[in-house]
């Protein structure tokens, strides 16, 4: 019987992780997140002389402290030029990315130098500097296009399994209710002011919200605790299809509406990034974005009988 | 290409698995004294390989109800002094916002305690700007001026509203010769 339970329990595990599954949802996330990585690094080259290298705001003196022996820059020198060359190389590696040159070597690459980059100065570092680190570790393991559709057709050619889109899911989820654990033990987010007092942060505002809503207590409370609410609950009823569409739209919803109202870079997007993994591959053959094989010849099709 | 990935689960396992169980640990809110202790274990290894995460707070378990300035008093030798503050936030687009979005994080986390090494640092580099030909720099004085929210039913303010700096508190007085 307990044998019986535990290969149901092994036979489960590697259902989860090993069944195979069409990953051009996963193209998809290599594309944005290289494109929200380039607008990152654009801006972090605008400061790099303010924030990285021994002749910057901080200097080496702070700077060195953080490094350690797996550090790039304890074995480099750590000149103007080599901040450059650094923020040049993630450069080239994240338009790699982006069109799909040498993806995987890319994505090791972007891994690298943005945790050197990263460690070299933590100050300026956000939540979503971290996001940006773990996607590119993961997008090691997600393999070129060509092998991210399942051709069922043919002779298990390109079955990869779902593993890599798993890494992203369970990140996502983790994310939220490892926030929305840490709010239920705080008592602004308790006592439901927690969103008063964020919206009364100089730098950390976006554009401003009608004041019927920032001036009314009854209207914060509320909105504070729909955020505990929501992160606690949209982990779990995402993994419910009949759940997942509207799990989906209410998250767009939500992170588009909170950088509308909040300057956090580009945190929002990222998570939006994140989030596509749970998106149907069917909305890629709807919107026509790297259709199957199968449904490219099926629109070929009706294009060639259209025509005649 | 499955089948070969099957065959080679044990792979997987053998490193996601553990990985997967490190980040639970790490992440999750401290429970209790053991999870601290695993905790603190773990996080050498995994900022090693560069996949630690840390707990995301995102604005827990309280949120920041403090507005900061940060300031620095540049005396010269003459007896003069020159001011400098962080950029006033408030009077920013939301363009400039996003443009100075580092900048913000850096001067965030400037005045903490646990920057105190960056501040003479960040005094040379003040006195590398501000250094004239005529006169010379006898010290610089790094302060932060706080503007603390109360809550809401001690004394409501607009949201939106210019803050209010009134706590002062010195971090740093730095000398060129020292």
């Amino acid at each position: 019987m307990n044998q019986k339970k535990s290969s149901s329990w092994v036979s489960h595990w590697d259902h989860f992780w090993m069944n195979p599954c069409d990953l051009r949802m996963l193209a998809v996330v290599r594309r944005l997140y290289a494109l929200l990585l380039v607008i990152n690094l654009v801006f972090l080259w605008l400061d790099r002389l303010l924030f990285f290298n021994h002749e910057s705001t901080l200097g080496a003196s702070f700077l060195s402290p953080q490094l350690d022996m797996s550090s790039v820059r304890m074995w480099a020198s750590d000149t103007p030029t080599m901040t450059s060359l650094s923020l040049g190389i993630l450069m080239v590696s994240s338009v790699c990315l982006l069109i799909e040159l040498w993806p995987r070597l890319a994505a090791a690459t972007v891994f690298v130098l943005l945790a050197n980059l990263q460690y070299s100065n933590q100050l300026i570092l956000d939540g979503e500097d971290i996001v940006f680190r773990l996607f590119a570790f993961f997008l090691i393991f997600v393999p070129p296009r060509s092998d991210l559709e399942l051709h069922q057709n043919e002779k298990s050619k390109h079955l990869f399994p779902i593993w890599p889109l798993r890494l992203f899911q369970l990140q996502m989820c983790l994310i939220f209710l490892c926030s929305a654990f840490q709010k239920t033990t705080g008592a602004a987010w308790v006592d439901g002011t927690a969103i008063y007092y964020v919206l009364r942060l100089d730098d950390l505002t976006g554009f401003h919200l009608p004041s019927f809503f920032t001036e009314s207590l009854l209207l914060i409370q509320c909105a504070t605790w729909s955020v505990v609410l929501f992160e606690l609950s949209i982990p779990v009823l995402i993994w419910w299809q009949p759940a997942r569409n509207w799990c989906l739209l209410l998250l767009v919803v939500f992170h588009l509406s909170t950088d509308i109202a909040m300057n956090l870079f580009l945190f929002h997007w990222i998570m939006l990034v994140g989030w596509l993994s749970f998106l149907p591959v069917e909305c890629l053959d709807r919107l026509q974005i790297f259709p199957s094989a199968s449904s490219q010849r099926t629109s070929k099709e009706r294009w060639y009988r259209f025509i005649h | 290409m499955l089948n070969r990935a099957y065959e080679n689960r044990w792979i997987f396992n053998l490193i996601m698995v553990p990985l997967c169980i490190c980040t639970l640990i790490e992440t999750t809110p401290r429970f209790t004294d053991l999870q601290g202790k695993m905790q603190l274990s773990i996080y050498p290894l995994l900022k090693f390989v560069r996949l630690e995460q840390g707990s995301w707070e995102l604005f827990a378990p309280t949120p920041d109800h403090v507005n900061v300035r940060v300031g620095a008093h540049i005396y010269w030798n003459d007896g003069g002094y020159t001011l400098w503050q962080t950029p006033d936030w408030h009077s920013m687009s939301r363009w400039e916002k996003f443009r100075n979005f580092r900048r913000m994080a850096f001067f965030d986390g400037l005045w903490r305690p646990e920057s105190e090494l960056a501040w003479t640092p960040f005094c040379k580099n003040l006195s590398r700007q501000y250094c004239r030909s005529d006169r010379s720099i006898e010290s610089i004085v790094l302060f932060v001026e706080r503007d603390v929210i109360a809550p809401p039913k001690d004394n409501w303010r607009p949201a939106y509203a210019v803050p209010r700096y009134s706590t002062y508190q010195q971090l740093i007085i730095w000398r060129p010769n020292e």
